[in-house]
């Protein structure tokens, strides 16, 4: 199947040298490699932005489509042929801010497709300005006298919103993160991982140290306080509410296996529907009921 | 006319006799009106039968089925001379002096009575009307009550009520002898009766459509609720996603991934869809996407019709790609051009917008036969057979392009792996902003549009261009037009008619060739700037003084725009 250095494209990404999306594009490398997946099966879908690129860069199929969007692209890719591993990755103003509509129907819809949110609290391609998970008080070229709105809380959001898989990774722990990926690839529903990814160039508080002085695992494995079920709901949200000094939990927060929309249909139970057979179609007793 | 408050059964009365008329054997046109609410108001629907071959309904009645006293005072003047008003006489009473006028049939029923009588629900009231109705036209009652036959097949309890109610109303009407319109069967000769919407749908099934994305709008959820049910049979995905950003954004990923793909909206849905018809152009992605436009600007008029959005469509999404628009104007044809959408969107890969409107949506016509010109063409994917010859990594998306198209894989293939990029991109489908790189995508692109133009069907005059007016007109007008045609021919009137489909791209030089020959263009449209005039002013030059426009909701009536016409000769 696939390994590491087929999965990098002979095109090289354009990120800032030290930039968390080199931690995440190899994450994301690692998980395909590991899962033994083949490439012409798996379709990366980005949004806009610097992470959105990154399916110009992995050698499966990609689609880098429009900011805000890569979830309902995602869900039509699948939808179509169910046979597809559909991975969606974008940053957090893609997904927490364009696309926020998308992201809260996308968990209630449960299509089996994995979501990565590179999340840096900021827009870096268009030069740093706030993104919707920068703290209050943010001060951007835009925001000069510090961000006016609270900062959205994601994970939070996600369960709340009917996510039936919710992780949290870092870009800095890359162990981590492909087995986090590995683990949102093989659930059998919509998937999402937040991943800490530091903009070494906009964010200068949203730091590597600042992540790696503050990251705790959890996980049913971990002992003291990293210690967590995750399929007990009210424990997820009580993680998800964590942030800042007190310590940020990375790990599965969250999951729960419940039929995929997919798997309510019975037009694709068998096949695709990309798999229709065109030179069968028939609609003889549809027209005789106009008569 | 069958009218009455919303929500008392107008428009399933009305369907049930077009029904019965199409089984007859005659031509059938219906249109309704209604104000965007769910019950009380007035709604009616006017039901035209000929036995010539027409195009749509006319202001003048020959018989009302009142299920109020508001409709019969709303619409006595328009009843034709010696004509019938069918009621339910213990319900509102109505005399020849409120109404003005003594030559009309009033047939007041004992609706209430029959219904007591029978012990049957108060909902037989519409039946007993209908029958009458139908008594007085001397039909053939077994056709209705097949057709109630068929409605309550589920409900065998409620049905013999209503069978019951349906001869008994038919004995009242035939009654009255003297009633001088008929509906005679012609045996064998039973048609089929389906409005725009459901003609897109049975056209799309045709072409074999495998996923559907639709948020509700009105006038186009017929396209959803129609498609849905049928899911499982025909093997098509159908979903209705959170919005239409997502709608639109959803049916190019599925058709990217090798899906026939239909999307359906009207205006306001459309606007915010722009973003992803721009999406689907620069991908090459085949999207169909039908837009059912009603009254605007903003939600403007949900359930009136109109031609507004037809400078909005030609221009829809930002930046520069291949989009083609085509509006059909009947139910034979919006059956007919969904399948060539289909095929034109998958062989140019590029977005096909369907122009319809809500009269051509929601009006039950009746159709001869179904043309079967169309067969489905995929356009030019490669087989996993092809793509291995061609081996590893040697796949190019977008390399060695035949009049701007390029042969596709599709995710899943082996050897056709490729990354595709919204963002400029080169001949692989990665991003590349290069200028030289940029020059030769746009114009590769642009392709499309000149090719899809030599296969299109060029317009043509129909009639004279001495004819003392030529009417010129796109979409949903032309059955109208051509009835108003007719009018105007019994005054020795003659007009001749150039009809357009295809309006993007456009027959710039048939067009402007015609044009320059005829002698008095005259432009209709239901809009308030003219927009086809605009179109054609901005292709060829040829500016139409003469504009006949209407924008107040309402459909022009055959007879009405004979008369408008009639002004500017």
């Amino acid at each position: 199947m696939a390994d590491f250095k087929t999965l990098t494209t002979v095109a090289r990404p354009t990120w800032c040298p030290g930039c968390g999306n080199f931690g995440i594009w190899n994450g994301l490398k690692r998980a395909i490699e590991k899962l033994g997946l083949d490439p012409k099966d798996i379709v990366i879908v980005g949004g806009v932005g610097c992470s959105g690129q990154i399916p110009n860069w992995v050698g499966t199929y990609g689609f880098h489509g429009l900011h805000g969007r890569a979830l309902p692209e995602a869900q039509g890719i699948r939808l179509a042929n169910t046979t597809l591993t559909v991975i969606a990755a974008g940053g957090d103003g893609d997904g927490y801010g364009e696309g926020t509509n998308h992201l809260v129907h996308a968990c209630r819809r449960n299509v089996k497709i994995t979501y990565l949110v590179h999340n840096n609290g900021v827009f870096g391609l268009t030069k740093g300005q706030a993104s919707p998970t920068a703290p209050h008080g943010y001060v951007t070229r835009a925001s000069p006298f510090g961000v006016h709105e609270h900062e959205l809380n994601p994970l939070a959001l996600m369960i709340a919103s009917g996510a039936s898989f919710v992780a949290r990774s870092f870009a800095g722990d890359l162990d981590h993160l492909r087995d986090t990926i590995c683990e949102a690839v093989r659930h059998p529903g919509f998937a999402i991982v937040d991943i800490l990814q530091p903009c070494v160039t906009f964010n200068k508080l949203y730091t590597y140290d600042y992540f790696q002085k503050r990251i705790y695992k959890i996980s049913a494995d971990e002992k003291g306080r990293g210690k967590h079920d995750c399929t007990d709901k009210v424990a997820a949200l009580t993680r998800s509410l964590e942030w800042g000094d007190a310590g940020i939990p990375i790990g599965i927060l969250y999951k729960e296996v419940r039929p995929t929309f997919e798997s309510e249909l019975p037009q694709i139970k068998n096949a695709p529907i990309v798999a229709k057979d065109m030179t069968k179609i028939d609609i003889k007793t549809i027209v005789e009921k106009y008569y | 006319m069958v009218g009455g408050p919303a929500g008392e059964g107008v428009l399933s009365a009305s369907h049930a006799l077009a029904k019965v008329f199409a089984r007859a054997g005659l031509h059938v046109a219906t249109d309704g009106e209604r104000p965007s609410l769910i019950r009380g108001g007035h709604n009616y629907n006017l039901i035209r039968a000929e036995q010539e071959k027409i195009g749509s309904k006319i202001s003048l009645i020959d018989a009302l089925v009142a299920m109020d006293k508001q409709t019969v005072l709303l619409h006595a003047n328009r009843i034709s001379h010696n004509g019938a008003v069918v009621y339910d006489g213990e319900e509102f009473q109505i005399t020849p002096e409120e109404l003005g006028r003594s030559d009309l049939r009033l047939l007041a029923l004992p609706t209430k009575s029959i219904i007591k009588e029978l012990g049957a629900d108060p909902h037989v009231e519409n039946t007993v009307a209908l029958g009458a109705l139908l008594g007085l036209l001397d039909a053939d009652l077994n056709l209705f009550l097949d057709v109630l036959k068929e409605e309550y097949v589920k409900h065998p309890d409620i049905l013999k009520f209503d069978l019951e109610a349906a001869r008994r109303g038919y004995d009242l009407g035939k009654a009255h002898d003297q009633f001088t319109h008929k509906i005679t069967t012609i045996p064998g000769k039973k048609r089929l009766l389906l409005n725009g919407i459901q003609a897109i749908n049975l056209g799309a099934l045709k072409a074999g459509v495998q996923f559907v994305a639709m948020y509700p709008i009105t006038p186009a959820t017929g396209i959803l609720e129609g498609l849905v049910g049928l899911g499982e049979k025909q093997q098509i995905v159908v979903i209705q996603p959170e919005d239409e950003i997502s709608v639109i954004t959803m049916a190019t990923g599925a058709a990217y991934a090798g899906a026939r793909t239909l999307v359906g909206t009207s205006g306001p849905g459309y606007a915010l869809m722009g973003e992803g018809i721009s999406l689907a152009g620069m991908m090459e992605a085949p999207v169909v996407i039908v837009n059912s436009q009603r009254g605007g600007p903003a939600t403007g008029l949900p359930t009136r019709t109109a031609q507004e959005d037809l400078q909005f469509v030609l221009h829809a999404g930002h930046g520069e790609f291949p989009h083609f628009v085509i509006a059909p104007h009947d139910s034979e044809s919006c059956y007919l051009e969904i399948q060539r959408a289909f095929n034109l969107a998958e062989r140019f890969q590029t977005p096909v917008t369907l122009l319809i409107d809500r009269f051509l949506a929601e009006s039950l016509r009746t159709v001869d036969e179904f043309p079967t010109d169309l067969t489905i063409d995929r356009g030019q994917v490669y087989s996993q057979e092809e793509l291995d010859r061609i081996g590893q990594d040697a796949f190019r998306r977008f390399g060695n392009p035949q009049g701007g198209v390029c042969k596709r894989s599709l995710p899943g293939m082996r050897n056709g792996v490729h990354r595709l990029s919204a963002d400029e991109h080169d001949e692989t489908g990665t991003l590349k902003d290069a200028p030289d790189n940029r020059k030769r995508m746009v114009d590769r692109r642009a392709k499309k549009l000149v090719e899809v133009l030599k296969e299109l069907p060029v317009p043509k005059l129909d009639g004279s261009s001495n004819a003392q007016a030529t009417l010129v007109s796109w979409g949903s007008m032309k059955p109208v037009i051509d009835d108003a045609r007719k009018f105007l021919a019994r005054e020795n009137i003659a007009t001749s008619h150039l009809h357009l489909t295809y309006l993007r791209p456009f027959h710039d030089q048939e067009i402007l060739n015609i044009l320059s020959h005829v002698t008095n263009p005259i432009l209709i449209e239901q809009n308030a700037t003219g927009q086809l005039g605009q179109l054609i002013r901005e292709k060829t030059g040829f500016k139409i003084a003469k504009q006949l426009l209407k924008y107040d909701g309402l459909q022009f009536l055959p007879e009405e725009l004979a008369e408008r016409i009639k002004t500017l000769l």
